[in-house]
């Protein structure tokens, strides 16, 4: 395959994933203010109906309208994900640019603490910040957000550590920069494509652990719709109304699909090492 | 693997198990709230909240509680569970096979169909095939494994009732019932490591196929099979294994709700348990317990690149 037939395959893939993850956040932004009927709102005798045109996607065992239980979701999942890789990225990547610019003790220390966080198991870590915060939404968030951060920490301390010995670096330094503007102004800057690549595949990974959060009943509470609580319930009622189990579970991987795709996309433009 | 070189790898993992042990008693203290609070509710009357801080041990001082337990932990003893009234590690030893069956059978599926899809991907680079095995891919990593549970529940156990839907039968009683409780579980757990299988193996098998020795072993006149099956495949295997290993964590945390969904008596439901019944000394004993076994396995993970690649024997 010629270089250029490969090239457009990507920019394909790039638009794609683009177009998906602005669908995403469109139907996100729009949960947040305007469902179709009231996301909480049973009503018993339109309990587990099929898709008609008033219910696209049927409804739940309370009668409540499952499109708008999956727009104010989406609301509720992006921000949950948006706050989580915040939270990851501005510890992580602050941790990995000491580590990797500063050196010595502190770099030894903070790798040793990263290494120790990466050995439990995402989820069970997640499971274990929320036990002792409690659960909810907020909560859960910042469970997700601090299971991300050796990913952050350990990405930039490995940039930083490669930029820290480049000319410009020591041209700037030369001139008499003093080591924090160094770091924020000539280095961090440079370590932000590998960053941003691997924030777009965080959103990816928060989506699901809020769902799977959720689905455990430790994630977001009820009466605010989640994806992953929805496929809980939905487990109780699958012979009767499998469309409650497919909407929410195709509208978690939709997601992640995109926001996957957009790393990997931005990856190519971003990341000339992986390339 | 030189003697020295086990011994530095054995002394970084006694430190991350250190490290492990600290995170794991600090989340459950200075993060805010009082267990002893949790466990009895906000109305418990004073003096039943100090009986309960003096039976956890949060009365003493932060480095006494540590010191006690990292001892108890270091003579096999995980503490004593509050709800079930039972030693943690009794706990964990009996539920211990259902999660390792589990997560073995989810490697083994993962590989099973990992490995040949990357292989033949890329042996069949830029055909449909390779095209079908980058779309499982993406997909497989895209779909939560919770969701593909209950899509098979719905499937194979409802409409065409080949499977149970949940449950689990002991290997001792009856292996045909134990595989067919496990089906379906351990194949939702396993496509995601399937999916970022394939991906590494092709990417490493076309990484590999550039390299001289592959180019003089098709010069020398192998047929093409041989070429990739035996001069490729194992070179490729390297990388594919990482990715194994740093999966570890992943399949053990994953299982814990694919327990949950096919009602898999496990680790992962007495994590759960712990946590609903807001039973703290089985939380810490199961997370540290967790977290050691998952080091352990990366451990073993990093022996047998020594085996597969005789270069890194030296290095």
């Amino acid at each position: 395959m010629t270089v250029v037939a490969e090239g457009r395959r990507l920019g394909r893939g790039a638009v794609a994933s683009l177009v998906a993850v602005a669908l995403v956040a469109v139907v996100a932004l729009v949960g947040m203010v305007y469902t179709p009927h009231d996301p909480t709102a049973v009503e018993i005798g339109k309990r587990l109906k099929a898709p008609t045109v008033e219910h696209p996607f049927g409804t739940d065992q309370f009668g409540r309208d499952i499109l708008s239980r999956l727009m104010r979701g989406a609301s509720i999942a992006m921000t949950v994900a948006g706050l989580s890789v915040a939270i990851s990225v501005s510890v992580g990547v602050a941790i990995g640019a000491l580590a990797g610019y500063v050196g010595g003790w502190f770099d030894e220390g903070a790798m040793r603490a990263m290494d120790g966080l990466l050995a439990f198991p995402a989820l069970l870590l997640a499971i274990t910040v929320v036990a002792a915060l409690g659960p909810g939404h907020r909560n859960a968030a910042i469970a997700i957000g601090i299971v991300g951060i050796p990913v952050f920490a350990r990405l930039t301390r490995s940039v930083v550590l490669v930029l820290a010995s480049r000319e410009f670096v020591t041209a700037v330094e030369a001139q008499g920069a003093g080591p924090a503007y160094v770091l924020v102004r000539h280095i961090l800057p440079n370590a932000m494509g590998p960053v941003i690549v691997q924030a777009s595949l965080a959103v990816g990974r928060a989506i699901v652990a809020e769902a799977s959060l959720s689905y455990l009943g430790l994630g977001t509470q009820p009466p605010l719709p989640s994806w992953g609580k929805m496929l809980q319930e939905a487990q109780g009622y699958l012979s009767l109304a499998p469309w409650m189990a497919v909407v929410p579970g195709v509208a978690v991987a939709v997601t992640v699909l995109a926001f996957n795709l957009l790393g990997d996309a931005l990856r190519d433009l971003l990341d000339p090492r992986l390339r | 693997m030189r003697g020295t070189d086990l011994l530095a790898r054995a002394a970084s993992v006694a430190v991350t198990l250190v490290v492990v042990s600290i995170f794991t008693f600090l989340l459950l203290r200075v993060l805010p709230g009082d267990p002893a609070l949790l466990i009895l509710g906000a109305e418990s009357p004073g003096d039943t909240l100090a009986e309960m801080r003096r039976e956890l041990g949060t009365d003493r001082p932060l480095l006494v509680q540590y010191g006690a337990w990292v001892a108890s932990v270091a003579r096999g003893e995980l503490g004593i569970s509050i709800r079930h009234r039972q030693p943690v590690l009794d706990l964990i030893i009996e539920r211990l096979p259902v999660t390792l069956s589990l997560s073995l059978l989810a490697l083994l599926v993962a590989l099973a169909i990992g490995l040949p899809l990357g292989v033949v991907a890329a042996a069949r680079r830029g055909t449909v095939v390779d095209y079908g095995a980058l779309a499982f891919s993406q997909l497989g990593q895209a779909i939560p494994p919770f969701w593909l549970g209950i899509m098979l529940i719905l499937a194979f156990a409802l409409k065409l009732r080949w499977l149970p839907t949940g449950g689990y039968e002991p290997w001792s009683d009856d292996p045909a019932e134990a595989l067919r409780s496990l089906a379906m579980p351990s194949l939702a757990l396993g496509v995601v490591l399937a999916a970022q299988i394939a991906r590494m193996q092709r990417s490493s098998m076309l990484d590999v196929m550039g390299e001289d020795f592959v180019r003089t072993a098709r010069a020398k006149g192998l047929p093409e099979s041989r070429v990739v099956y035996w001069h490729t495949l194992r070179n490729a295997l390297i990388p594919t294994v990482t990715v194994v290993g740093l999966q570890v964590g992943s399949v053990l945390g994953g299982a814990i709700i694919i327990e949950q969904i096919f009602a898999l008596p496990g680790l992962g439901r007495l994590v759960l348990f712990a946590v609903v019944n807001r039973d703290w000394p089985l939380i810490q004993g199961l997370v540290f317990f967790l977290a050691a076994l998952t080091v352990v396995l990366n451990l073993l993970v990093d022996l047998s690149y020594a085996w597969l690649d005789p270069r890194t024997r030296r290095a």
